[in-house]
């Protein structure tokens, strides 16, 4: 059964708009001019229950609104939503106990106490016994490794540090689906691969449905079994991390040493480096067999080394991001 | 039981959060002591000309009654600027989907603020009351409790008035200019400029019916002139606009949820 169902989901903000200079600003004054802006465009997918999900897309593609609807924020235009059988623009309330969020960028714990204090006031507004909340501590201190940060004020502590607490935070009621907007940015490598691995974690130990908005790659690479990208307020793709890079990459990399100076002179084939005995080149295997222009690029001189990689998950998703916003212009110009 | 014991406990964790400032409040109370010492110059010139009793008011009772109205008004809780704030940097998103009402929310929290502010302006308060004027003449310790009932409801109908108007940010992006007119108000017809015996009839039977004067000047009166039936009276008026600007902020707070546009992404 999907825990989350979304369809034909709009979303549209009326904003002021004003002419350039202090004229505008006067004629603004009199007679505001309103735009709308189309931030969500008739959107539908669903959730499973257990699913780690990628929801990703460029700045202003519409991701944020869409997670503030889902959660109840903000009240969708028109369309039909349902988050664990509820509504959430109705429900909020009732949504609210059985739904976790973590905005990287925000904090929700208390600036001048320590997280157990924050901890402890969650517990009590989410109404959980004494006792769970004790365990329910416990529990997330040990998984979190945040045992000796319980005691210090939020302020003193770390930007990793405080993105460990506020996931606990976020999840002290045990939540049936978090919903975490780029919950790793601004962190360094490492705490960003242990942000993941608690993900991973969670989503194993309590089956929790992980709904991610970010730009990292790596992210979505590591973490995500699915991934929907939307762009300029709509799907523009929707299927498993996995086909992603069998399905819109077929660009694949070869780099070569070779033993001698060669001149690469082959047709369909892009030459990105090619410096005396090293060459890297990129085949489009839509295009062109890889194994005859492995072939040919073995014949052009002695081969000390070879490796074929894919293109970073990166490229592919900057690829698609420019390719449907290409189609997109196209659509609305035929319009 | 669960649902009142989460708003306690906001209270008690705001209490410590402020309590970080139990220091800087005191010094802040400089202001304080700064313009009780500028009225009291003030009004003992005018004393000193016109006699021992302007309009009912001894000069040990004008200095104790501005220093309540001073009390009541410093002891305001910052919510106009930290909702605006959360509006304003998205930062209400986090605050809308927790299972509580958020105006309630806000008060609990502001308890604290609240709470900590009127402990440090009644220290001072008294310390200057007593060094200016030495003790308010007629007091009785017995009613010490009703006056401060009356102090509270006056800070607490202080907060939803607001929160009511920071509410106005989930539609206008300034509006602190509502703020600005509403304390005049207050400084004005709640009465902490002058008591408003001293206005002319009509504008004092006007004021006497404004929210305002409950806020300042109601408190204060109660305080240097207690009786039981000014006691009912006052807290039957202010609980009347505790009533109205309560409601009045879950009605703005309801619209303005169904018409925010969460800032920031």
């Amino acid at each position: 059964m999907s825990i989350i169902q979304v369809s034909n989901l709009q979303k549209t903000f009326k904003v002021k708009t004003k002419s350039a200079g202090l004229k505008g600003s006067i004629k603004s004054m009199f007679s505001p001019e309103y735009k709308e802006i189309e931030a969500v465009k008739g959107i539908s997918f669903n959730v499973e229950k257990g699913e780690i999900l990628a929801f990703i897309g460029p700045n202003g593609a519409g991701k944020s609104t869409t997670i503030k609807m889902l959660t109840g924020i903000l009240h969708p235009t028109s369309g039909d939503l349902s988050v664990l059988g509820l509504n959430p623009s109705k429900d909020r309330k009732e949504l609210s106990y059985r739904i976790g969020t973590v905005f990287g960028q925000k904090s929700q714990l208390w600036f001048h106490l320590p997280p157990i204090d924050s901890f402890n006031l969650l517990g009590r507004i989410y109404e959980l016994d004494d006792d769970y909340l004790k365990k329910r501590i416990s529990y997330l201190t040990e998984m979190f490794e945040i045992g000796d940060l319980l005691e210090t004020p939020v302020r003193k502590l770390s930007l990793g540090q405080r993105i460990r607490c506020e996931i606990a935070a976020s999840i002290i009621h045990n939540p049936e689906i978090i919903f975490l907007d780029e919950p790793t940015i601004g962190l360094d490598v490492v705490v960003k691969h242990k942000i993941r691995e608690l993900i991973m974690r969670l989503n194993k130990e309590e089956k929790t449905t992980i709904f991610l908005t970010s730009h990292d790659a790596g992210d979505i690479e590591q973490v995500c079994k699915r991934v929907i990208i939307i762009n300029h307020g709509e799907v523009v793709l929707d299927e498993p991390v996995k086909s992603l890079k069998y399905n819109y990459l077929n660009q694949k990399i070869i780099d070569l040493k070779y033993k001698e100076p060669v001149e690469i002179n082959i047709p369909n084939i892009k030459v990105l480096k090619h410096k005396g005995y090293a060459a890297k080149v990129e085949v489009d295997s839509s295009i062109c067999d890889i194994d005859s222009v492995i072939a040919e690029l073995m014949r052009l001189g002695k081969v000390a080394d070879i490796t074929i990689s894919e293109p970073p998950m990166e490229d592919i998703i900057s690829y698609i991001y420019q390719q449907k916003a290409k189609v997109g212009d196209i659509v609305e110009e035929n319009n | 039981m669960k649902k009142i014991t989460k708003y306690s406990y906001i209270t008690k964790i705001s209490l410590s959060n402020n309590l970080v400032y139990f220091g800087d409040f005191l010094a802040r109370n400089f202001f304080f002591v700064f313009i009780i010492y500028i009225y009291m110059m003030l009004w003992t010139n005018i004393y000193g000309s016109k006699g021992d009793n302007i309009a009912g008011f001894t000069l040990n009772q004008m200095i104790w009654y501005l220093v309540v109205t001073e009390i009541v008004t410093l002891s305001r809780s910052n919510v106009f600027n930290e909702v605006n704030q959360d509006v304003k940097n998205g930062n209400i998103a986090y605050m809308l989907n927790k299972p509580y009402n958020y105006i309630l929310y806000c008060f609990s929290n502001s308890l604290g603020e609240m709470g900590v502010k009127l402990l440090t302006n009644a220290i001072v308060g008294l310390i200057i009351g007593v060094l200016c004027v030495g003790p308010l003449k007629n007091f009785n310790f017995i009613h010490l409790p009703f006056i401060i009932i009356s102090i509270l409801l006056g800070i607490f109908i202080n907060f939803f008035i607001h929160i009511s108007l920071s509410l106005t940010s989930f539609w206008l992006e300034e509006n602190s200019a509502f703020f600005w007119i509403y304390s005049k108000l207050v400084f004005t017809l709640g009465g902490m400029l002058i008591p408003l015996e001293l206005f002319p009839e009509w504008l004092k039977n006007i004021s006497l019916n404004l929210p305002f004067a409950y806020v300042t000047y109601a408190p204060a009166k109660l305080a240097v002139n207690f009786s039981f039936d000014r006691f009912l009276y006052t807290v039957a008026f202010q609980i009347m606009y505790l009533g109205i600007f309560f409601l009045l902020s879950m009605g703005i707070f309801r619209k303005g949820a169904k018409a925010l546009n969460v800032n920031g992404g």
